[in-house]
């Protein structure tokens, strides 16, 4: 009711604006984002930049996947950054192997009839990974993921590993299950640790979990001094985020494209790396390091 | 209470039981709650065993300070002590969960710190005023019977107070059972498990079972207690 009632004052005032021939009126737009510090910088970033840019930005935070997603489809949020594999894999139900940039033109091609426009993706490849220490894996000669499944099903019986995961990917269809299947990885219930993403890489550097699952651009991979298992079968598709935005506020907001396409050729794996150690680690506030960010790229 | 009644308790309560079972995996499906077999009986003995831990400490903890309260020589002094255990409960759970985090590390630990710590307040203040208000003629008749202060306290004074007792450590496990879902997001395994991932994949098979197998050993803990309250206890109420 009142989505209902504001979208009407909006109506009323823009219509006023345009009747009163005001010089200049502010598009209001709502921003998706996840459960996790690079999507709160991410969302962060674009906010401060389209308000400067003389957008009205509301951000929806904290959001679950599968949640933000269906948001975005029934026209509650106008502009997420999302991942390519994450949408290929969860919502299109493709689980063929497919290079970076043939995973992008699918979800690209899949999402325009359904309202939703892919920019032009970044640099920024936040895919899955195992790791361990690096302190363990060197002793142990672990170093794919295929050598972790070896000495786990060596030590099942006396020593079964705790494998420590976030809150999602035990029960995606691009997660856990799949991935036993091609590792042939066998998993007592008791050695699943399911617990908040952030706090997977405290376990693994307090040694509360044997392995863990990470993002490839959290800062604390390298902080922690843990050791990404290389994942020698290809399970993992690419993660590019990319800002995809419903087609109707595309064509409403005519710069809107462009404005979106300069931040994503700004993003790669080692920038947000180091944004989200400066969260991660350094513990600042996901938004003071956004504004430093288009500050240092002359962006507000 | 005779032992027909309790036995019609217990077989009126397992038949709600077993009819609310009956109607979730229904209403779900029972291939699909088939499925989560696995998980349901893992996840249903680790909550069972945080409540159980957590809960054996708060009574371990909560009873003699309930008892030692309420003797006369601190009645006075009674309500400030009392005070710090009020203090205990209004931390946020999910905030004693983060602060124990930092301290004993991730898991089980934590959990138990921050379950302890929310289900003590209704067991001490439970246990002080049944005690505190046992009526004094009571009280005058054990101690003209000859009674010493043990002997008055355990045949007496406790047994009077059970109902009252007993209340509140139902609230104590009602809060402590509801509570434990929190502890998923520190790496401790409950129903918790089946509820987070439910919220954010949008999957509402796993969010329910995960409430209904919560609120099922809410249910089942708390008719328990009751019926070991109606065993003990001489008026037969609890």
């Amino acid at each position: 009711m009142f989505k209902l009632s504001s979208s009407w004052l909006c109506r009323t005032v823009l219509l006023a604006g345009v009747l009163l021939a005001a010089p200049s009126f502010a598009a209001s737009l709502v921003l998706g984002s996840k459960n996790f510090t690079e999507q709160r910088i991410l969302s962060s970033i674009t906010a401060q930049y389209l308000d400067h840019n003389g957008y009205q930005v509301e951000e929806k935070t904290n959001l679950g996947s599968v949640i933000m997603r269906q948001a975005q489809l029934n026209k509650q949020i106008d502009l997420v950054w999302e991942y390519t594999g994450t949408v290929l894999v969860i919502y299109d139900n493709i689980h063929t192997r497919l290079s970076p940039e043939e995973t992008y033109e699918t979800v690209k091609r899949l999402d325009l009839p359904r309202g939703l426009t892919w920019l032009k993706p970044s640099q920024l490849n936040d895919t899955y990974a195992l790791a361990m220490t690096s302190k363990q894996a060197k002793l142990l000669g672990i170093q794919t993921i295929a050598d972790l499944v070896r000495h786990m099903d060596a030590d099942q019986e006396k020593h079964p590993w705790i494998v420590g995961f976030d809150i999602e990917f035990v029960g995606r269809s691009d997660g856990l299950r799949p991935m036993q299947a091609l590792y042939k990885m066998s998993l007592d219930r008791p050695q699943i640790r399911q617990m908040d993403a952030g706090l997977v890489y405290n376990a693994l550097r307090d040694n509360y979990v044997d392995a863990g699952l990470v993002y490839t651009t959290d800062a604390r991979v390298k902080g922690f001094d843990l050791q990404v298992l290389q994942d020698n079968l290809h399970y993992f598709p690419n993660y590019a985020a990319t800002a995809v935005v419903r087609s109707d506020v595309l064509k409403n907001n005519p710069g809107l494209a462009d404005l979106l396409n300069n931040l994503s050729a700004l993003l790669d794996n080692p920038t947000i790396i180091a944004l989200n150690a400066a969260v991660d680690i350094d513990h600042r506030s996901p938004s003071v390091v956004a504004a430093e960010f288009l500050r240092a790229h002359h962006l507000i | 209470m005779d032992t027909r009644a309790i036995s019609q308790r217990i077989l009126i309560g397992s038949a709600v039981l077993a009819g609310s079972m009956t109607l979730i995996v229904y209403g779900i499906g029972p291939k699909v709650v088939s499925g989560y077999q696995g998980d349901l009986i893992y996840l249903c003995g680790q909550h069972l065993y945080l409540v159980g831990v957590s809960m054996a400490l708060a009574l371990a903890v909560g009873l003699p300070c309930g008892v030692l309260l309420s003797r006369p020589s601190r009645k006075k002094s009674a309500e400030y002590w009392m005070r710090i255990f009020t203090m205990a409960n209004t931390l946020p759970p999910m905030a004693v969960l983060a602060l124990a985090m930092v301290v004993v590390g991730i898991g089980d630990k934590p959990a138990i710190i921050a379950l302890f710590l929310a289900s003590l307040l209704p067991i001490v203040r439970n246990t002080f005023t049944g005690l505190a208000g046992l009526s004094p003629i009571l009280l005058e008749t054990a101690d003209a019977m000859g009674m010493d202060r043990n002997q008055r306290l355990w045949r007496v004074e406790l047994p009077n107070a059970l109902p009252v007792i007993l209340s509140g450590v139902r609230i104590a496990l009602a809060i402590n059972v509801g509570t434990v879902p929190l502890a998923f997001l520190i790496g401790a395994s409950s129903f918790g498990e089946l509820i987070f991932p439910g919220i954010y994949l949008n999957n509402h098979v796993e969010l329910l079972l995960g409430a209904a197998g919560t609120a099922l050993i809410a249910l089942t803990l708390d008719q328990l207690v009751a019926l070991t309250g109606s065993i003990l206890s001489p008026s037969g109420q609890a």
